[in-house]
């Protein structure tokens, strides 16, 4: 999978709990998800389920402490694949 | 120091909410025993979310943190209820303790997270309310005599907002928080007891 058909997925699978909408206009690794996208703290979780849904792998504690834009979301997604 | 977090009860929550792989992410396994326990367990969850977020707040202030999604370093418990819409609580992170003082009302919940127990806080609620820093402005214009127009807000390296009069950046300890149609703001009265001018 390439590092563009990552950064793809995330958007569609933040998409449905986006407050900004403008801040996906330009979405790229800098999108930062609180303050882009305006993401509910509370919704954050849900994006991480999806995630891990998606590409069949688990984000532990550490990770997900660390994932609040889509650059960060994409490496943590390419180390899990590759282990 | 402060926090503070508000939920629009109307807004409906995660479809996940009641799932384990969900609450595992949120909440340790006395926090679930607890939220389970209670009548409504659907409004505990949001409760106890609100305080943890709040108190989140309060901490990153306090040691001008970097952000992070670390709920489950944040334990709540309730340690009183003292009428049907107050929830008095304590939230614990490390060695820390936050004071949590929790409104219920038909169409919200509003928490607020201090260090010190019982600290002097303004706190407005709102709905439907599209300028919060205005009226925020204008709440800082009573307490330190200055006029409105002079005030701004900057955010931090670590996206932490601070009040700026005339460019001048203030030690003032406030906290923003919007969800669906409300918008609420809290400021800690502790640091508006020093002289005017003095900051």
């Amino acid at each position: 999978m390439t590092e563009k058909t990552i950064l793809e997925k995330i958007k569609t699978i933040v998409t449905p709990y986006v407050q900004r909408l403008e801040g996906l206009e330009n979405f790229d690794e800098k999108t930062d998800f609180l303050t882009d996208l305006k993401i509910n703290s509370a919704n954050l979780v849900d994006v991480i389920l999806d995630v891990e849904d998606e590409f069949d792998i688990e984000i532990d504690n550490t990770s997900m402490e660390g994932m609040l834009t889509a650059g960060d979301a994409k490496r943590i997604i390419l180390t899990k694949i590759e282990n | 120091m402060i926090g503070n977090d508000i939920i629009d009860l109307d807004i409906p929550i995660s479809q996940n909410w009641n799932r384990s792989r969900y609450l595992n992410k949120l909440f340790s396994s006395e926090e679930q025993t607890e939220i389970f326990g209670s009548k409504t367990p659907q409004t505990a969850m949001q409760l106890f979310w609100s305080c943890k977020e709040a108190a989140y707040k309060a901490h990153q202030r306090r040691f001008n943190l970097k952000r992070a999604y670390n709920p489950l370093q944040f334990q709540y418990h309730i340690s009183s209820v003292k009428t049907d819409s107050t929830i008095l609580g304590l939230v614990k992170i490390e060695d820390h303790l936050y004071f949590t003082v929790t409104t219920h009302s038909p169409g919200c919940i509003h928490s607020i997270a201090t260090p010190e127990n019982q600290q002097p806080v303004s706190l407005k609620i709102f709905r439907h309310e599209n300028d919060l820093k205005a009226k925020l402005f204008r709440e800082y214009s009573l307490l330190l005599k200055e006029r409105q127009s002079n005030f701004s807000i900057q955010k931090n390296e670590q996206f932490i907002p601070f009040l700026f009069i005339e460019n001048n950046k203030t030690e003032q300890a406030f906290s923003l928080s919007h969800h669906g149609k409300y918008a609420a703001f809290a400021i800690s009265l502790m640091n508006c007891q020093m002289l005017v001018k003095q900051y």
